[in-house]
């Protein structure tokens, strides 16, 4: 069990110079300093060391549930968009479905004046990811651009993750997926489908990042911005109620929005960081 | 070799190659180990067509990606007055629509006895002869959907047959009070309202174009000062859960709330004056206190009060109902939009034509169905009308209930392989004109339904048609209602009204059927992506339920989660119950949009049709006991 502890990927946020070169001097830190090179090393610890660095993008989503009138736009562009599974009665009753992006209903109250709070819920893109901590293989992991990323690949179809996700928002692959042959032609060429047994989740529809990044670069390397880069969810919403963005640009909508006086997050006292941030519906 | 050879050399190797896994710091090992972001995969070559949604009338535009030619993916056009880049939850499901592998392939003609589902393929050549044949000039009617203008729409009234639009009711505005009480259709815009007031209406889910629906309320909740949302209905829907308050009433009465509202503010005084027969309006609405309409509602007396109180302060306000309640209701709370000043400030004239809907018992013996499917939305009435026909023939490009008792059913297109020239209408009354060629080359053996119309009357190229049509078409300004409005159909609408049912021993509870908006208009359940859709508060999906209060579910003796049969005079369906502490007592809410026993492979023999129970969506009484 130690070992297993041990092996967790994630360093304490704010590792000292001292402690570092302590753990230096350690002849296993010198092997790994011969295998890895000192210059990757190097820029690790400095990453460690400021890692609110206002360089760089850091992907962001604000959803304003006052606006949002959750008519599920969001959620079937974001199956359609990245290949999720159909569904069917048998897996419906069985709460397997899978549905990167689910609306999450939360009911208070009783007749004749209930409460109710329905909340389109994305992968939330923790900035302390409580799913990346348990990953026994690095199939899950925070990307420089704060996205949390899965390796299908790499995933062995522990469901760590899963459990240790507490916004629900990892779900496995129970079976390989089925498609009608004619559906087939309308799969996203640029989503990958997964395999039977391994995890998956929202990537802030990574794929488009990627491809915006090709389009920035082909057109002479300019900044990329939030007008190349939108998730499919945004992008479809009627209400206007999903804003994206980067929250390291001061200047973008999701940034002042993610401040506004309405913010909150999910489950907030577990410490996890959200890059999606709700603003409380209601006067 | 096969078999794992636990050495001492092996062991000491893999516990030497793991120990300095383990013992490298986290920093280095993350290094190593993190996954390294690949470049994305290359792609053939990307291209992008216009196209339109057309899966309701409202004419959003869309974006088709095409890879090497096949479409895989659908967005909304950022620059159309309707969608203005988004989409409702349909729009991302056109793929689906598209690519189903259920899709009517080319034209059919029945070989066996009527509603057996056993057909025959046959070339369109011979369908178009034998369809020719029988469709005379003024021998038959054409039932289709309800929209302003399009090329489709002009070739079928050139053949001479008697139009009949059949609206989704729970859908449309009141149309029956707009032409009792204008002469005419209306439209409405309630953006910069101070207060919107719904009766009987999950507008936020039923309100037709759902996109700018859904635009509408993001604007009234971002408006200052903030618009105040309130809904009058038996169940606490998504538009009531969302709003800013909910006044549970019972299925069926939400016109008396208004009519009480309406009494308080011409006893006081405060209303807007001028209407033709507002003083016998005023004695009508007498016998409708707040007390008495709190017991024929099941409405807390004292929200009544309130809700009168905020018509009274909170100008401009509207009153927003739906074609699904009785023409008196309807009448009753659009006469709120008279006495408050929302009919001048966000009503104005509609181009579209309103008239009543079709009745199934008054029709010709031969049949066109263009793209609707009664026998689905009403069953009842409509299988009785189909059996008895001599000759029906259907458009559609899915099988459904209707296209089961065709004789010769005619594949036609989906909105994405199809030519669209069409004028659409705005909530706010003004027009758009869409006109696109076709988004993907067209599957199989089919034909556009605007074509197979032209074939079967005057014939000639479809394609030089409907541009022909669209260039003679503009977009249309509007007008706030002309002349005053009439109170006089209403007055006398309430002396022929009859109460409300009566208790019945046998049928104690009273049905709400509700529309989720991913089976708007019947319409949705064969697509897999909108089944997963239909029950965002209660997280069901891919089935019927029925929602109860507890008290009612202890009286019925039924458990959540339990399978219950719900019996009316009329018919029975067997659904899953879930108990909500936010349910009316007494009354049972299911959903609209599963139970189809045709339609394709996702949506046949999925869940229950809650119109077999009656034959309006104004509610009936029923029974509900454990299966």
């Amino acid at each position: 069990m130690s070992e297993r502890s041990e092996a967790s990927p994630q360093e304490p946020q704010g590792v000292s110079r001292l402690e570092f070169l302590k753990r230096g001097l350690a002849p296993a830190a010198a092997l790994a300093a011969l295998v890895v090179g000192s210059k990757a090393l190097a820029s690790e610890v400095a990453r460690k060391k400021e890692p609110a660095t206002k360089e760089g993008h850091r992907w962001g989503m604000v959803i304003d549930l006052d606006k949002c009138t959750a008519c599920g736009s969001c959620v079937v562009a974001c199956s359609a968009e990245n290949n999720l599974t159909l569904g069917n009665p048998g897996e419906a009753a069985m709460n397997r479905v899978i549905r990167w992006l689910k609306i999450l209903p939360m009911n208070e109250g009783e007749y004749p004046a209930p409460k109710q709070r329905l909340a389109p819920t994305p992968c939330q893109q923790c900035d302390d990811p409580p799913c990346i901590k348990v990953c026994p293989v690095y199939a899950t992991f925070l990307n420089p651009e704060g996205i949390v990323g899965q390796v299908y690949a790499r995933c062995i179809g522990c469901r760590y993750c899963v459990n240790a996700c507490p916004y629900t928002c990892k779900e496995f692959n129970w079976k390989a997926p089925e498609w009608p042959e004619e559906m087939t032609t309308g799969l996203n060429p640029d989503v990958s489908v997964r395999p039977r047994g391994v995890v998956e989740k929202c990537l802030f529809c990574h794929h488009r990042l990627q491809r915006a990044k090709e389009k920035a670069a082909a057109e002479g390397h300019r900044p990329l911005s939030e007008a190349d880069y939108q998730p499919a969810c945004a992008e479809v919403c009627p209400a206007k109620a999903i804003v994206f963005g980067d929250l390291n640009n001061r200047d973008s909508d999701v940034a002042s929005l993610s401040k506004d006086d309405r913010a909150f997050h999910l489950l907030e006292e577990l410490g996890t960081d959200p890059k999606v941030t709700y603003l409380r519906g209601g006067a | 070799m096969n078999d794992f050879d636990l050495s001492r050399k092996n062991f000491l190797k893999w516990v030497g190659i793991f120990g300095a896994g383990t013992l490298l710091p986290g920093c280095a090992r993350k290094t190593l180990l993190a996954p390294k972001e690949e470049a994305a995969s290359a792609l053939g070559l990307e291209t992008f067509s216009a196209s339109i949604c057309a899966l309701c009338s409202a004419g959003c535009a869309v974006r088709v990606r095409l890879v090497d030619g096949l479409a895989v993916g659908v967005s909304g056009v950022l620059e159309h007055p309707v969608n203005q880049g988004a989409l409702c939850p349909k729009g991302p499901a056109l793929l689906q629509e598209l690519y189903h592998p259920d899709r009517l392939r080319s034209p059919l003609v029945r070989s066996g006895p009527r509603g057996k589902g056993t057909w025959k393929a046959v070339s369109w050549e011979e369908a178009l002869k034998r369809v020719a044949a029988k469709l005379r000039p003024g021998r038959f009617d054409a039932v289709t959907f309800p929209r302003l203008r399009d090329a489709g729409s002009e070739s079928l009234a050139a053949l001479g047959g008697r139009v009949m639009p059949l609206g989704f009711a729970p859908s449309e505005p009141p149309l029956d009070a707009h032409l009792a009480m204008h002469g005419r259709a209306l439209s409405c815009d309630p953006a910069g309202a101070r207060l919107v007031v719904s009766f009987g209406s999950d507008w936020l889910q039923t309100r037709s174009s759902h996109v700018e629906t859904q635009r509408l309320w993001g604007r009234l909740r971002a408006a200052v000062p903030r618009a105040q949302i309130v809904s009058v209905e038996p169940r606490f829907s998504i538009t009531a859960g969302k709003g800013d308050s909910w006044i549970p009433a019972r299925p069926g009465t939400e016109g008396y709330v208004a009519l009480a509202v309406a009494r308080q503010l011409l006893e006081t005084g405060h209303h807007e004056r001028g209407g033709r027969g507002l003083e016998a309006f005023a004695r009508a609405v007498e016998p409708f206190p707040f007390e008495r309409v709190a017991e024929l509602t099941g409405a807390p007396e004292q929200a009544l009060r309130v809700l009168a109180a905020k018509f009274a302060s909170a100008r401009p306000a509207v009153a927003l109902g739906s074609r699904g309640a009785p023409a008196w209701s309807q009448m009753a709370i659009h006469s709120l939009n008279a006495l408050c000043g929302g009919l001048g400030a966000y009503f104005r004239e509609s181009p579209e034509s309103a008239r009543p809907a079709p009745d199934p018992s008054t029709l010709s013996s031969v049949l066109l169905i263009d793209r609707v499917n009664p026998a689905f939305t009403a069953p009842r009435a409509w299988r009785a009308a189909l059996e008895k026909a001599e000759f029906v023939v259907a458009v559609a490009p899915h099988m459904t209930e209707t296209a089961e008792y065709a004789d010769i059913v005619l594949a036609c297109r989906t909105p994405l392989e199809q030519l669209h020239a069409s004028e659409h209408s705005l909530l706010s009354g003004e027009t758009t004109v869409n006109s696109a060629g076709r988004g993907v080359q067209p599957l199989y053996d089919t034909k556009d339904a605007g074509e197979i119309f032209l074939a079967l009357g005057r014939g000639g190229d479809y394609g030089a048609y409907a541009k022909s049509k669209a260039a003679g078409w503009h977009r249309r300004s509007v007008a706030p209602p002309a002349g005053p409005v009439d109170f006089a159909p209403l007055a006398l609408a309430l002396k022929a009204a009859a109460g409300p049912a009566s208790k019945d021993k046998d049928f104690p509870l009273e049905l709400c059927i509700f529309t989720p908006l991913a089976f708007s208009r019947g319409e949705g359940a064969h697509l897999p992506y909108l089944q997963s859709l239909a029950g965002v508060q209660t997280a069901e999906q891919w089935e019927t339920w029925a929602e109860i209060h507890p008290e009612t579910a202890t009286d019925c003796r039924v458990e959540d989660g339990q399978k219950v049969r719900i019996s009316s005079t009329a018919g029975m369906i067997e659904v899953k119950a879930r108990v909500l502490p936010s349910a009316m007592p007494g009354v049972v809410s299911v959903p609209f949009g599963l139970g189809h026993t045709s339609y394709g492979r996702w949506a046949k023999g999925v869940g229950a049709n809650p119109m077999e129970l009656t034959d309006t969506f104004e509610g009936a009484r029923v029974r509900m006991e454990p299966v």
